[in-house]
């Protein structure tokens, strides 16, 4: 029966997602008698390509009792109230997803509903006009939601944009004063055992071995333990998103930080910005078939803000995930556990997402087959449904300037995207569903954002009042226009409390 | 009907009886808002007996405008905290009640404590730890509180109540909101020979009912969508046993515990639900193992004789309509499927059935996007309460009838084979969209029915035995504390309607 508790978890691979997993678990397990190494190579550079987060976030650092203004200070911190797109659906346009519903329904009806009967008569204004979030982010504003439920200023939530190394050091600090031990070296030998071929221990250029009862790859996308040493094989998903490298690179800051990331179509993938207090991040995920990475490298310097802090880096992936996320005594955390492009600032929600699972279904010393089975659905279900979404924005396009844009258009589509799709072009519905981070608004905030349009309305908005629903519209765009005009600017508001040039 | 007025949402004809067509004419009335012509062609079947229900029931009924005191008054209705299950082993009883279970200690759910407690030779049985049980079993009953720190707090409640007279309260309401009613019986339902959808329902005397969308409420029978349209019939007899039911009212002077009792014995299992002046008691049973005499006499056993109603024997179909929305035809109820009503859940399927409805209602020249929808969250929802229906019988310990042995000893679903082999192996409770039952239920269902962990979540290692023990001591302490404290059933039915008065 388990043969036992675990005694001691390696974790292979500092980063994000390794520290991540030192923090979360050393949070949770420092009292028990359990040993955590993190083995991590200098010579190996992180991708740290997760700069910007969801609002899932807070839970975890909450969890981990990080003080929030602290944390952002050393991370170089930003708020975050959503993403903004250009040019996805055609050029020119521009739509921000936000952390936030687009008002309450009106008479059991959903708001969108009311919204879309209104805009079809051209009695609406654009969509974004009736979400706060949206409206402060344009506004560059920010303050913390409210915490009383009747209040507007509840109906949007919030995360950042940070420094991944930063992070990673942060939580480097956090996890070794509760007692992970850091090793630094190259692995050279992963040595399995003969009955079970589990993971028994690694070896270190040093020489040094290194024995445990679970080990957490965060090597990466090679997946030094996952698949060199298990070979636990890889779901190929490019055929559904064809992007296979990004160019990274940081630039000088020449306007205050936006309180929101951008993603903007570029002809052959989509370029990123992510503004932190000391600089703004930026990236161009490409497909290899239609841009080499000389010309998508000077697209990318062409379009920076402000002088670049470096050469452009390279990297290379393919969209997909690990067949087991979870094999024998071995879990992979981050880019070892699969890649799906940054677009929806998820690459952290799974590193978090792992983890806290991982630790529901914390294992003994034998990884029960039930264990890794379910840690295998949850995460699979979870690859699936942010895959989905990712598809979306490229399915969803009008854009026929570039070959990259017009073969996205035709390429196939997951059925249960198909189906999502299917249901809200009949009637503007979106599909529910009980695990998965993306929830209503995010859906129809991309639907809207890239001009796909229901055929009909739900029906059950034909038995309110047009006029009631239109007061209720107008109401609340008064009322979000008012309550984002009334919060203090982003960096105001950052510089009042989080200012990192105040860390002594 | 009404003249004048524009009707975007078209006519419904709502063709059958009993709670299935007043629930969804009472719904669909409040929710279209006179937008619709909503008419119920009475052919029956009447709803007789009585309803346990979920908590569930109670937020339709806000939806609806419904008072609850009134209701109560009303229906004769009494308050439910949960199910008793008695004797499914022998001997054996446990509750599987409405709120939480213990509390989550330190990040773990309560049951992983509960199951170290146990394999460090403590035999509390879980009930002690779920503050709903503890007052069920005391007779004794109190609304939630809505202060959260008080562990009433974790409490809600769902209602048994009269069915004939609760379709008779949705049946005022709906005709209050202009919908109109006829009795009649149903001829022939003709269709349209192009795209087969219903194009009239011919009345026995000679009238044609037309609407837009046809609402079968017919029960089993099915009478529109299997009877008209040949939607098959999923048939879940091999999964689960019980097949027949025998029913019966006796006047009950006392007032019983806030709870649906339901004792296997060996011709099946027995429920009995508290009315306020009335029990009604049933058996399920199987026709081929159990004649109707034979399930009258168990029925009977232990039941005073006067006053008793008529029996009312009445064969039970456990499956689903692989479509319960075709064309222009909606099943609701009895008409979409059913399964053995040992977790009070066929008002929760017409429930959650209407509401889906509302949520997905019909539009002329529709795709088939919206019927696709609604048919996969039906069939979803009715096979996870079919798993917790299956899940009762697995481990049944009985081996005094051949029922029992076919229960135990049924194919299981795959879903619910999941289920059980993650509870089993650590504690771990598996949710699927859309889950009827919340953990907590789950909970008590597979503990009470002996399926329990073999492991628990080691983080429930983390505290130290003794504080673990004094916690979960203190825990029940104040249970049972405050479960002594509460009104008496009785008492409480007594105050309903005297707060608002």
């Amino acid at each position: 029966m388990g043969n036992g508790a675990i005694r001691k978890i390696v974790i292979v691979g500092g980063g994000t997602a390794g520290w991540m997993a030192a923090a979360g678990l050393s949070a949770v397990l420092a009292d028990s008698r359990l040993t955590i190494d993190l083995i991590e190579s200098a010579e190996i550079g992180t991708v740290g390509v997760g700069e910007a987060t969801v609002p899932h976030i807070r839970g975890f650092n909450a969890k981990l009792g990080l003080d929030e203004a602290d944390f952002m200070r050393k991370t170089q911190a930003t708020f975050k109230l959503g993403i903004e797109f250009r040019d996805w659906g055609r050029q020119g346009e521009s739509y921000i997803h936000p952390f936030g519903a687009f008002g309450q329904p009106i008479g059991g009806v959903d708001f969108h509903q009311h919204w879309l009967r209104a805009n079809a008569r051209g009695e609406a204004d654009p969509i974004e006009a009736y979400s706060l979030p949206i409206v402060a982010a344009r506004l560059n504003r920010f303050a913390p939601p409210s915490p009383d439920p009747r209040s507007l200023g509840s109906t949007f939530s919030y995360a950042y944009q940070f420094d991944a190394g930063l992070y990673a050091l942060y939580l480097r600090a956090y996890a070794q004063a509760r007692g992970v031990r850091r090793t630094e070296g190259k692995i050279v030998d992963v040595s399995l055992r003969g009955e079970d071929g589990f993971i028994e221990a690694v070896t270190l250029e040093s020489g040094q071995r290194i024995e445990g009862d679970l080990f957490i790859d965060c090597s990466g996308f090679r997946g030094l333990l996952i698949e060199q040493a298990l070979h636990t094989g890889y779901e190929d998903w490019s055929r559904w998103l064809p992007c296979d490298r990004a160019a990274a690179v940081p630039c000088d800051a020449v306007e205050p930080p936006t309180p929101y990331t951008r993603a903007t179509a570029d002809a052959a993938g989509w370029r990123w910005r992510i503004p932190l207090q000391h600089r703004v991040g930026n990236g161009y995920v490409y497909c290899s078939d239609y841009i080499s990475d000389d010309d998508a490298a000077r697209v990318l310097v062409s379009k920076l803000d402000g002088k670049a802090q470096a050469d452009p880096r390279f990297l290379r992936f393919v969209t997909g995930r690990r067949k087991k996320q979870w094999n024998r005594n071995c879990v992979a955390i981050g880019l070892s556990s699969g890649f799906l492009e940054p677009l929806e600032s998820t690459s952290i929600h799974l590193i978090q997402l792992a983890v806290t699972t991982l630790l529901e279904l914390f294992p003994q010393r034998d990884c029960a087959q039930a264990d890794q089975d379910e840690y295998n659905r949850v995460m699979d279900l979870e690859f699936e449904r942010i895959r989905d979404f990712l598809v979306l924005h490229y399915h969803a396009t009008q854009r026929d300037d570039s070959p990259f844009w017009i073969d996205r258009r035709a390429a196939p589509i997951p059925d249960s995207l198909a189906y999502k799709m299917d249901l809200f072009r009949d009637r503007g519905m979106i599909v529910k569903y009980r695990d998965g981070f993306f929830l209503e608004p995010s859906w129809l905030a991309v639907y809207l954002g890239q001009n796909i349009l229901p055929q009909g309305l739900d029906p059950m908005t034909d038995a309110i009042d047009p006029v009631r629903a239109a007061r209720a519209l107008s109401e609340l765009k008064t009322a979000v226009r008012r309550t984002a005009e009334s919060m203090p600017d982003h960096q105001a508001f950052i510089r009042a409390h989080c200012d990192a040039r105040a860390v002594a | 009907m009404r003249s004048g007025r524009p009707l975007p949402l078209g006519r419904v004809a709502i063709i059958g009886g009993g709670i299935d067509a007043w629930m969804t004419a009472a719904a669909l009335a409040r929710a279209t808002g006179g937008r619709a012509a909503i008419r119920v062609v009475e052919t029956g079947p009447e709803a007789s007996g009585a309803r346990s229900t979920l908590p569930a029931l109670r937020s339709f009924h806000a939806l609806l405008g419904l008072d609850e005191a009134a209701l109560m008054t009303a229906t004769r209705a009494t308050y439910k905290l949960g199910s008793r299950f008695l004797n499914w082993t022998p001997g054996a009883r446990h509750c599987e009640a409405f709120g939480e279970i213990g509390a989550r200690l330190e990040g773990v759910e309560f049951h992983h404590y509960w199951a170290r407690l146990r394999q460090a030779g403590d035999s509390a049985p879980l009930d002690v730890f779920n503050l709903a049980a503890v007052a069920a079993d005391l007779g004794r009953f109190a609304p939630p509180s809505p202060d959260p720190r008080s562990p009433l707090s974790t409490l809600t409640y769902g209602l048994h109540l009269d069915a004939g007279l609760y379709a008779g309260v949705l049946r005022d309401l709906a005709l209050s909101h202009g919908v109109e009613a006829q009795r009649g019986a149903v001829a022939q339902v003709i269709r349209d020979g192009v795209t087969g959808d219903i194009a009239a329902v011919a009345l026995a005397d000679g009238e044609r009912v037309e609407a837009e969308l046809y609402v079968d409420a017919t029960g089993p029978a099915a009478r529109l969508i299997g009877q008209a349209l040949d939607e098959p019939f999923e048939d879940w007899s091999s999964l689960l046993p019980g097949d027949r039911a025998v029913r019966l009212t006796a006047p009950a002077p006392d007032v019983a515990a806030p709870l649906t009792d339901i004792e296997a014995v060996a011709e099946g299992w027995l429920w009995r639900i508290p009315l306020q002046g009335a029990l009604d008691s049933g058996l399920v049973y199987r026709a081929d193992l159990t004649d109707d005499a034979a399930a009258l006499e168990a029925l009977s056993r232990g039941l005073a004789e006067d006053g008793r109603s008529e029996p009312e024997f009445r064969t039970l179909t456990n499956g689903r309509r692989a479509r319960a929305r075709v064309g222009n035809c909606v099943a609701i109820g009895g008409a979409a499927g059913g399964i053995e009503t040992l977790d009070a859940t066929d008002l929760h399927l017409i429930q959650s059935g209407v509401t889906r409805l509302i949520a997905l209602f019909p539009r002329p020249g529709d795709g088939p996007a919206a019927a696709q929808e609604y048919n996969r969250l039906g069939a979803a929802m009715i096979e996870r309460m079919r798993d917790m229906a299956i899940l009762h019988y697995r481990r049944s310990g009985r081996r005094d009838g051949a029922i029992w042995d076919l229960g135990r000893d049924a194919p299981t679903p795959e879903a619910l084979a999941y289920k059980i082999a993650q509870f089993e192996s650590r504690g771990r409770v598996v949710m699927y969209d859309e889950e009827t039952f919340l953990e907590p239920s789950w909970v008590a269902a597979f503990i009470g029915h002996g399926v329990l962990p073999v492991r628990h979540d080691p983080l429930a290692d983390r505290m130290p035995l003794d504080r673990m023990r004094a916690t979960l001591e203190r825990m029940q302490a104040i249970f049972r504390q405050t479960a002594e404290g509460l009104p008496s059933h009785e008492q409480a039915l007594a105050q309903v309607g005297m707060t608002d008065a």
